[in-house]
């Protein structure tokens, strides 16, 4: 296996897999290792293989990602499916495990695509058979073909969950209610950034197509939801839902929830990479400059995972990074990448500019985090609302504290469930602004890796180790 | 109260073991702190508390900090995680069990009779993970595992009851040795006085030291953990193999620890340490060889905690050579978590104006006179 490259894209999303093409395109030699069998990511998740029939339950704009695949497999860049990343170090190092073996390889720069995933919101009843996230469904859908018997009640905010539930539509499933948390304010927040939405009216209408067909598909919507559980014995079998102060049961089997979509940052966080803070979206989301430049020199975020701006704008970010990695690697001159990126840098201004107003539209309602004390917040290593506070009462007043005494996230998902209510219910109790609230470190590996794959595998040689200090 | 009768560097085991039994003899105590609470080495060690096999200059400390271990919750209203699991070093070969017989036979006629040496047989019987081809071994059942974050929080509560003052996020600028003292100027809290100064900064004390001109010949180091996804129940020893550099546990929920003193990287100016994988990679290797259940591991963290280290790996206790009323506690080179509960016996003692106890002359600072 080759172990030296120009660049290594670790995920094969839009964005990574338009940057990987790109970057070839120019002549680098490009490493794309993705965790997937076949291409797309989340948003394009094997596209390639669906029928006709099944295209058309996932609409146009999936169906779109075809191009954008099949320029990727054509391009010269060397893609690894099914590749787990499992460590990035400061010096482009990459350690994956693919098929039982880990590898490490190494680039001059590292571009990390690995998107985005739905917020992970805790709630009475969440860990019950039967409960799943909308995209997690979604996504089940598209691999396996696999559709949830209905029917189906779908609860939270965002989007994502119109979509998913058209989808569910087309596909004859039944989704008996929508339970909408959307916070009855959020449409005058949105108000002022109307204007800039204008300037891209295909969301606008998207989004209203997918209002009107779910208000035509949905057995019965409620709007004003403030919370929700779940119950039942070894699966679920009814949902409340508080609605004006009204308590609302509903019988049921399946439970989709969705509460938004965050950028994924285990490997920017291990990398110590610095953030901030988007007090719409409350979410962390590393800082990049125009071409996706993270504050370590060598390593690039893109797509979604450098902030939410949905599919489109992350194929655009990877075409742009693409052109800084060209440049910064001696493939094209300075003014060559002024030029070609003049147009994409347009392209994702105009693209993106509806994004402040559906941010605005779908906020995280307030009392997301307002979990009772007996709610399951890690369910690796099973510590509720109640003994997280308890924690903080006893004086743990940063979240690696109370991880340290609750083990709150040390479990095998290493947090990616539960750190961000950790982070909220801290930042509450403690009353400290949230963005002031340090997050547990992500500690190394950011994957599960077999002890013997560690043991067996062939590593680089280490560089000079004074180069850091 | 910017006046105390002791001011401590470091709210590490050592400073608030200090804190503590300072405390409760009557004096008033000012512990400053520049992260949180044991966030460094004495809050994410493995928890090893051992005897078995530990140079023979700690044993009288070892047997102190261990008696104290097991009364933990009369101590400080916790049993800090602290459980006798006993402790185990398997021999590989007739040469490696001789080893073995020499430390037993050297403990037993200093008075300590807990390192008993174990056949074949019995080495099976307490270990059955442990390879075919050893022959013998050495066991101390009196040793234990504790939960570092919780001894840290249970010292940190019973000395807060015991009337120290703890400022956490203040970081010490600067310590002025003057007629009445020290003046210790900090970063959040302004200047603080106190009659004796102790610096037990782990990782930092190089740098507290410097602040009243002592040279103390510390770098920073960081001993790796790793920790394995949950298992049944394989094994109650911490084992180890002789002549090997790992230690092998299985804690309460099932996780093993894996471990042996090999070193993450760290930024020599920032001291922020990051995970090596060549040395984890020797660590996983050795423990490969040696377990058969290895294979079915996996690993789902892995850290460090930032200690600093001397150079021939033991402590720094004693007073500084050239300012009066300034103690160092340092230097404990991966190895002060275990011992931390009688050091701040011991150290209270010696700052309350009792005799220098015989169990912590052999850390003098004198021994690097010739550096």
């Amino acid at each position: 296996m080759q172990t030296h490259w120009d660049v290594i894209v670790v995920g094969a999303g839009p964005s990574g897999m338009a940057c990987a093409a790109s970057a070839a395109s120019f002549g680098l030699n490009v490493l794309t290792l993705d965790e997937q069998p076949m291409p797309g990511g989340q948003l394009y998740r094997h596209v390639e293989q669906q029928s006709a029939a099944a295209l058309n339950v996932f609409g146009k704009d999936y169906a779109a990602g075809l191009e954008l695949v099949k320029h990727f497999r054509a391009s010269k860049a060397t893609y690894l499916p099914e590749a787990t990343v499992w460590q990035l170090g400061d010096e482009g190092t990459v350690c994956f495990s693919r098929h039982g073996v880990s590898h490490e390889v190494k680039a001059k720069r590292v571009v990390i695509a690995t998107g985005a995933m739905e917020r992970p919101v805790p709630f009475s009843g969440w860990t019950l058979p039967g409960v799943m996230s909308a995209g997690g469904a979604d996504a089940l859908c598209k691999s396996s073909g696999i559709f949830p018997t209905g029917p189906v009640i779908m609860v939270g905010s965002g989007p994502l969950q119109l979509l998913v539930a058209q989808h569910l539509a087309r596909a004859g499933v039944e989704v008996s209610h929508l339970l909408d948390t959307t916070p009855a304010k959020a449409l005058v927040g949105a108000f002022p950034h109307l204007l800039s939405a204008l300037r891209r009216p295909f969301y606008l209408c998207k989004g209203v197509g997918m209002l009107l067909s779910t208000a035509k598909t949905v057995g019965k919507t409620i709007t004003g939801v403030t919370s929700y559980s779940v119950g039942g014995k070894n699966q679920v079998e009814s949902l409340t839902a508080v609605c004006e102060n009204e308590e609302v049961t509903i019988p049921a089997t399946t439970v989709l929830v969705h509460e938004g979509i965050i950028s994924r940052t285990e490997f920017s966080r291990q990398l110590g990479l610095t953030h901030s803070w988007d007090s719409v979206q409350r979410y962390w989301y590393p800082d990049v400059d125009e071409y996706g430049r993270a504050s370590n020199q060598k390593v690039f975020m893109i797509g979604d995972g450098a902030y939410v701006h949905g599919g489109v704008a992350a194929k655009i970010k990877g075409e742009l990074a693409a052109c800084a990695l060209a440049q910064e690697l001696g493939a094209i001159s300075h003014q060559l990448l002024e030029e070609k990126a003049a147009p994409l840098q347009a392209a994702l201004r105009k693209e993106i500019s509806p994004r402040p107003f559906i941010d605005a539209m779908y906020p995280p309602r307030p009392s997301l985090y307002d979990l009772a004390d007996e709610t399951l917040v890690c369910r690796c290593e099973e510590v509720t609302a109640g003994a997280i506070r308890q924690a903080i009462a006893s004086g743990q007043t940063t979240p690696e504290m109370v991880k340290a005494i609750t083990r709150c996230g040390m479990g095998p998902c290493q947090g990616r469930m539960c750190s961000v209510a950790l982070n909220e219910i801290v930042a509450a109790e403690t009353q400290v602004p949230i963005e002031k609230v340090n997050a547990p470190k992500v500690r190394p590996p950011v994957r599960n890796l077999p002890l013997g794959e560690l043991a067996k595998m062939t590593l680089l040689p280490a560089e000079n180790e004074k180069e850091s200090a | 109260m910017a006046h105390a009768d002791c001011i401590l560097i470091g709210s590490g085991m050592m400073g608030m073991s200090i804190a503590l039994h300072l405390a409760r003899a009557g004096k008033s105590v000012i512990v400053l702190e520049k992260d949180t609470i044991g966030k460094h080495a004495s809050g994410v060690n493995a928890g090893g508390v051992r005897s078995l096999k530990r140079d023979v200059d700690y044993l009288p400390l070892i047997h102190g900090s261990l008696d104290m271990w097991h009364n933990m919750e009369k101590i400080v209203g916790s049993d800090c995680g602290f459980y006798q699991t006993g402790y185990l070093v398997a021999a590989e070969s007739q040469e490696a069990m001789h080893e073995l017989e020499v430390r037993s036979a050297q403990t037993h006629a200093l008075g300590y009779t807990n390192e008993v040496l174990v056949d074949k047989k019995r080495l099976k019987q307490l270990a059955p993970i442990v390879k075919e081809h050893c022959v013998g071994g050495i066991v101390s059942e009196k040793d234990g595992h504790a939960s570092p974050a919780k001894t840290c929080l249970a010292y940190y509560h019973a000395a807060k009851q015991a009337g120290v003052v703890i400022h956490t996020g203040c970081e010490v600028l600067g310590v002025v040795s003057n007629c009445n003292g020290f003046a210790v100027e900090t970063s959040t809290q302004g200047i603080f006085h106190a009659e004796q100064v102790v610096n037990c900064a782990g990782a930092w004390a190089g740098r507290v030291a410097a602040m009243v001109g002592d040279v103390l010949p510390i770098d920073p180091v960081g001993a790796s953990v790793m920790v394995t996804a949950r298992m049944p129940r394989l094994l109650r020893h911490f084992v180890a193999v002789q002549g090997r550099k790992l230690w092998f546990n299985q804690a309460r929920n099932g996780t093993l620890f894996i471990c042996g003193g090999y070193l993450a990287d760290i930024n020599k100016e920032t001291f922020e340490t990051r995970m090596n994988f060549r040395t984890l990679q020797e660590c996983v290797q050795v423990a490969h060889s040696l377990f058969d259940v290895a294979d079915s591991l996996t690993i789902v963290r892995s850290w460090a905690g930032l200690d600093g280290e001397t150079p021939d790996l033991k402590p720094i206790i004693d007073r500084s050579l050239n300012c009066d009323g300034m103690m160092h506690v340092c230097g404990f080179s991966k190895h002060g978590f275990a011992l931390s509960p009688m050091i701040g016996v011991q150290v209270a003692a010696m700052l309350l104006g009792k005799k220098k106890d015989v169990s912590i002359e052999p850390f003098g600072l004198k021994r690097f006179a010739a550096l």
